[in-house]
């Protein structure tokens, strides 16, 4: 009996041995540079949201560039070939991380610094001044004989938090108007944007819709999903005239904010259009262990047009290098003007 | 006969395991089968079969956990895990014995082909475990006759006292229940995708020996505990498993207040045999009192029943400690002096 015992506690004992992860996983992809090719140019094909204002034919892409790699490149061949691949698409939310280097959209890196419509030096010097206040991410002071508030608001990734726009406002309470300067913004955090909007009077207006991308077609997309103003929540709200700068470097948030203010009734868009970015990107890893992302929503606006690629101003306003040379930036000049003559 | 699996499949820390209890078993004095026992005052008491007992269950765990979540890389991400765990156990002799434990996991994890320290890469895991267990010695037993009239020995000696049958060899149970598994994995550099998200909820049935290692090796001893193996495997016949979506993203609606749209992209999907864990260790019984030490592996998988597959398991030590809240004895007792 004893003999019996001994031989099921072994069996027992040997039960868990079965129980290994191995036998249910799969084994992972391989990692050779083909296969790492090949699994981003899938990822991209099936679940990237903008093909359509992209106007980029991916499987030509594929064609063009999948001859170029080899099983025996090395790293640093690889990762231009990825770069060249996923720059096709001339999408700022579209990077890749790796092999020590960042490979990022060409096209709005020359957007921003190619044709950014800013001057810092004129900024700092004429407009907000030596003695200027800083509150959070806002750096702010007056202009135009102490009739406007200048607030310049440099990333979306600073805090923009109510109390600091309160203080703002608290300091200079009787501008009739504010220019918010967002150029050169390359975007954050979103919930910056919802806490600068809570400041706005808003009626629920209607901001844009959203869709996300919901299988692997190139137009498989869930519902829309409208986005409404939020609500004020008690905040006393700024109801006079409020202008936002913008230019080819605003991207992202930056671009969304954009998109969101021009339904406000007090807000004007001055300057440029913007450098787009309205997509919420997804990232991912690679079967080598880079990093990778891209967008996987879109967003339309009201209009039903989908600016991904730049939300364009309500009045265009170029920077005149005359201007800067004399340290004026003619944009702040003519929206600082612009707040005078709504609101004498 | 018994057929191991190849060599290279067995889990390296299962072997360490295995040595360790070996070690363990080892040191224990086995001259204490040479003991002469006829001076100590040993009692039997026979009683019928009423007890209720409440205990508390506490310990902690260390392992390394492995996970991989197809909807944001196909490579897997492994990391050292801690566990500390705290159950709650409901006890009568030959009835249905209730435990509910909890077990919490918190890891850090890094990408196993490019393997670099990364805190803002990392698991947490939650199981709630609620589960039933039925004794079913009296099937298996060689103590059959004794079962059916419902009475037991108990031996004492110097403050040691055993619930341990001096004649039987093991138990078995057979316990069923309900679990749910909540993961959470964090990975800063995917930015929108970064939190995964992953719940199963199911029943789950189990089975559980115990092996009474002085009994089998004939081994009379006078330490202070007495000693037991105990293996268990338990399974969840099905599940329902929520995971992300198809754009895997944490909160597509963006400007949204974060909570109303969280899960808006998420799914729930019905999978077969979603979890699986075993454990198998070794016990020091003090009465109803035991520190246990067991390697307990744990594994969860959404399958391909949603649209990322999403694949878990855990390997770890554990040491825990059970010890009695409350002992209410329900029936009658008969000591008898041996």
């Amino acid at each position: 009996m004893v003999k019996i015992y001994r031989t099921l506690i072994l069996c027992f004992l040997s039960l868990p041995l079965v129980c290994c992860e191995k036998i249910f996983m799969p084994d992972d992809a391989e990692s050779s540079p083909t296969a790492t090719f090949d699994y981003l140019w899938r990822q991209v094909d099936e679940r990237y949201s903008l093909f359509d204002v992209k106007d980029v034919d991916w499987q030509a892409v594929y064609d063009s560039l999948r001859p170029q790699v080899f099983d025996d490149m090395s790293n640093d061949s690889l990762f231009s070939v990825l770069g060249k691949m996923l720059n096709t698409l001339n999408d700022g939310h579209v990077d890749l991380w790796g092999n020590n280097d960042v490979s990022s959209s060409e096209a709005i890196f020359l957007q921003r610094y190619g044709k950014g419509n800013f001057d810092a030096n004129t900024v700092a010097l004429t407009y907000l001044r030596a003695n200027h206040h800083t509150t959070g991410g806002f750096a702010y002071n007056s202009i135009a004989d102490g009739e406007v508030l200048y607030i310049r608001y440099s990333s979306f990734s600073n805090s923009a938090s109510r109390q600091a726009f309160t203080t703002a406002l608290g300091r200079f309470p009787n501008v009739k108007g504010i220019v918010f300067d967002i150029r050169q913004n390359g975007g954050g955090a979103i919930q910056n944007e919802w806490n600068i909007m809570q400041m706005l009077p808003s009626h629920g207006q209607l901001l844009y819709y959203t869709q996300i991308k919901n299988g692997k077609a190139h137009s498989a997309f869930g519902e829309l999903n409208a986005v409404f103003a939020p609500d004020n929540e008690d905040n006393e709200t700024f109801d006079k005239p409020f202008i936002l700068l913008t230019d080819r470097g605003c991207y992202s948030a930056a671009s969304s904010f954009a998109l969101c203010l021009k339904q406000y009734d007090n807000v004007i868009v001055m300057g440029d259009t913007t450098a787009g970015g309205l997509a919420i990107p997804a990232g991912g890893a690679l079967p080598n262990g880079w990093y990778y992302r891209f967008g996987v929503t879109r967003t339309i606006a009201t209009d039903g047009v989908n600016y991904e690629n730049g939300v364009p101003p309500d009045h265009i306003v170029h920077l005149d290098p005359a201007a800067t040379a004399i340290h004026h930036d003619n944009i702040i000049d003519s929206a600082a003007n612009l707040i005078i003559k709504i609101n004498p | 006969m018994l057929i191991l699996p190849k060599t290279d499949r067995l889990p390296k820390y299962y072997i360490a395991f295995l040595l360790l209890i070996t070690f363990f078993l080892r040191s224990f004095p086995i001259s204490a089968q040479q003991s002469d026992t006829s001076q100590l005052k040993t009692v039997a008491v026979e009683h019928s079969s009423g007890y209720k007992i409440t205990s508390l269950r506490i310990g902690n765990a260390i392992g390394y956990g492995i996970y991989r979540d197809m909807g944001t890389a196909p490579i897997r991400f492994k990391g050292a895990v801690i566990q500390p765990n705290i159950g709650l156990e409901f006890s009568g002799m030959r009835k249905w014995i209730t435990t509910i434990d909890i077990l919490t996991s918190a890891g850090i994890f890094e990408d196993a082909v490019d393997p670099k320290l990364n805190f803002g890469s990392f698991d947490i895991s939650n199981t709630l475990r609620f589960k039933m267990s039925k004794y079913l010695a009296s099937l298996w037993s060689p103590l059959k006759e004794n079962f059916e009239d419902e009475s037991i020995v108990y031996f004492g000696n110097e403050g040691k006292k055993t619930m341990l049958d001096k004649k039987r060899y093991a138990s078995f149970y057979w316990g069923f229940g309900a679990a749910n598994f909540l993961d959470v994995t964090v990975n800063s550099e995917y930015e929108n995708a970064a939190t995964g998200i992953s719940e199963f909820i199911g029943p789950e049935v189990s089975l559980r020996a115990d092996f009474y290692f002085d009994n089998i090796f004939n081994i009379f001893s006078y330490d202070k505990f007495d000693k037991q193996f105990h293996t268990e495997i338990g399974v969840m016949p099905v599940a329902a498993v929520f995971r992300p979506g198809y754009a895997y993203i944490d909160n597509y609606t963006a400007t949204q207040p974060v909570l109303s749209s969280l899960f808006d992209e998420f799914q729930w999907n019905i999978k077969p045999f979603a979890g699986l864990w075993s454990n198998i260790g070794f016990d020091l019984l003090n009465g109803y009192n035991r520190i246990s030490f067991s390697y307990l592996w744990t594994y969860h998988s959404s399958g391909n029943s949603g649209i990322h597959r999403f694949d878990h398991a855990m390997h770890l030590f554990l040491i825990d400690f059970t010890v009695t809240l409350k002992q209410k004895r329900t029936g009658w007792s008969k000591y008898i002096e041996l």
